[in-house]
């Protein structure tokens, strides 16, 4: 949806020292910008934007970023004659309801709420506000704290002790609190955001970082979320790519879906009654205001928690990563002639359900992997077939390989195809019947 | 200055259903949440304001208001009875000239900041331009007096 009706109006005692400025900006942003009296070479840069809701809220951050690095771009120019370090920047608008308060006082963070009567829930919504630049320093971003106003009286509303929005959310039903509880990231360009340890004893940003150069995918976005009771939370989150394109199945998001259900195992075994949230979230909208099919895998960690998601992705990420591996291998070029040879993978691999190959990969690297799934998994594809010739290569993968040694892996695959490749024999009443998958 | 100014209140009943709300399109809501703007919240967002202390401008005082819903048959849905709609619109507008002019009076605010004023037909456009410069004339001067004039919005406001 196209972006419109954006109206700066600024306090006439400003007429004469408004400046003009020509920078290439989205449409939906607008640019006031203000000469000092006192100091005529500072400036006061006033952006009313209106950015589409996604849940993707680093794209705002990001988005904010590339507004102040257009408008140096544009100082830089002959004709400015304004230096940007001068410059003082306020942020204001729609931010839809990606604002988040910085402290985490339990309150309400909300403007509303509401259900659709016939499918499913609305989003809700939380209050805009405003960010300010200084020009001390280009990375000394903060929000400020903002009052509601009442849209009749223009009274300022006391926000977190808000007597009608507490009545209104009192009476909400279940499926409203349940919708009022949902964690959603948040704007996190504040300053306290690059200094504050929130998780893994890192800041959201250098735990990001971490998680990028691991798993070796920058689809990976940490942000600090918050719900519409005010209480707060990390978000550990991976994007996919846009489902609308049709693409076939993408490598690089196997590893991160595989991410995901480990993680969520780990806490649904041991912290099911933590408040964990996890969506596979679809962004209605984009900042370019098309409907998007991207989606976001995400993870929350409410307050005090956040140790706990540590642990979990320091438990999946061995797991996932030589599960997302063996994978490659197997559909390696590399590997092409020597797996044709094995009857078991090669049907495998045919397999039109891509359950199965999962639920083999997991065999073979996850020890706790002896779910009824996993038995049904063998169960159907029968003992009697060539897939017999899977039990025994996914035993002696997980007797022979620790997890995270990808070096070890490759080289006991090629071996274990080497001397498949050379046998004449099938695999021994002995080896097939173990117990070893949990099958008698 | 006048705070008399009323909108027109211009919505087709393309179905004959005796419903102005058609030129939108509403979702059905369940009622418990649609009363929730009477008290004075616009459903998505509220209009709010702060006091930033800059360091060569002092205390700047600032607002922000998505006025959604402003146009004709504004589009309030989560909190907009379906048949109240054009009423919740003629609401969000004359709050709107009114919250203007409260502004206009106290000299409160260095800079106002309006998203979404939108006009869904001629007439209404020529009335929220009149209306906007009852707070123009007064305190305040526009940098770009634009906003939307979509006709065609319904698609695109059901997505919300």
């Amino acid at each position: 949806m196209g972006r419109g009706g954006n109206i700066t109006l600024s306090n006439k005692k400003y007429s004469s020292k408004k400046q003009n400025v020509e920078i290439p900006k989205e449409p939906e942003a607008q640019i006031t910008l203000i000469r000092s009296d006192k100091n005529p070479d500072k400036y006061l840069c006033v952006w009313n934007v209106h950015f589409g809701y996604t849940v993707f809220s680093d794209e705002i951050d990001n988005r904010v970023k590339k507004d102040l690095k257009d408008f140096e771009v544009w100082c830089k120019k002959p004709n400015s004659n304004i230096n940007p370090d001068d410059v003082e920047h306020i942020f204001g608008g729609d931010f839809n309801s990606n604002f988040g308060a910085l402290h985490d006082k339990r309150g309400f963070n909300c403007t509303s709420v509401a259900i659709h009567q016939n499918n499913g829930i609305q989003k809700c919504f939380s209050p805009d506000g405003f960010i300010y630049i200084s020009t001390d320093t280009k990375n000394n971003i903060s929000y400020k704290q903002i009052d509601i106003t009442h849209i009749s009286t223009n009274q300022s509303i006391s926000f977190y002790s808000n007597i009608l929005l507490e009545n209104h959310c009192n009476k909400f039903s279940e499926l409203e609190k349940k919708e009022a509880a949902r964690f959603k990231t948040i704007i996190c360009l504040d300053d306290t955001f690059n200094t504050k340890k929130l998780i893994g004893n890192q800041t959201i940003y250098s735990y990001e970082n971490y998680l990028t150069r691991v798993l070796n995918n920058s689809s990976v976005i940490v942000r600090a979320a918050r719900n519409l009771y005010n209480d707060s939370a990390v978000c550990v989150g991976f994007k996919l790519n846009d489902i609308r394109k049709g693409s076939n199945f993408n490598e690089s998001q196997f590893l991160l879906e595989r991410m995901m259900v480990y993680i969520q195992d780990y806490i649904n075994i041991n912290h099911s009654d933590d408040g964990f949230q996890f969506y596979r979230e679809t962004s209605g909208s984009t900042l370019d205001g098309n409907t998007s099919g991207e989606a976001l895998l995400s993870m929350y960690a409410p307050k005090g928690k956040e140790v706990i998601l540590h642990n979990a992705i320091q438990y999946a990420l061995p797991i996932a990563m030589c599960e997302d591996k063996l994978r490659q291998l197997l559909f390696s070029n590399g590997f092409s002639k020597k797996l044709a040879k094995h009857t078991g993978l090669t049907e495998l691999k045919n397999y039109p359900n891509n359950d199965f190959l999962d639920k083999f990969l997991n065999i073979c690297v996850n020890k706790n992997a002896l779910g009824n799934g996993h038995q049904a998994f063998f169960k159907y594809l029968g003992r009697d077939s060539d897939i017999q010739e899977l039990y025994v290569l996914g035993r002696k993968i997980k007797k022979n390989i620790s997890t995270g040694n990808f070096h070890s892996l490759e080289r006991f695959l090629d071996n274990e195809l080497d001397i498949y490749g050379d046998r004449t024999e099938r695999p021994s009443a002995s080896e097939v019947n173990g117990t070893y998958f949990g099958l008698k | 200055m006048s705070n008399e100014f009323v909108v027109e209140n211009i919505v087709n009943d393309d179905d004959n259903d005796n419903q102005d709300n058609d030129a939108i399109g509403f979702h059905p809501l369940i009622p418990s949440v649609a009363n929730a703007q009477k008290n004075g919240y616009q459903a998505d967002h509220a209009p709010v304001r702060s006091s930033i202390a800059t360091k060569y401008f002092g205390v700047v005082n600032i607002a922000t208001w998505n006025v959604f819903g402003s146009g004709e048959g504004g589009f309030d849905a989560p909190f907009t009875p379906k048949n109240e709609a054009p009423k919740e619109a003629l609401h969000n507008k004359k709050a709107l000239i009114k919250n203007l002019n409260t502004i206009a009076c106290n000299d409160e605010y260095d800079f106002v900041l309006i998203q979404e004023i939108e006009a869904f037909t001629q007439e209404d456009k020529q009335d929220t331009s009149k209306f906007l410069s009852v707070a123009v004339e007064n305190h305040l001067s526009e940098t770009q007096l634009e906003f939307a004039h979509e006709y065609n919005q319904k698609e695109s406001l059901m997505e919300r």
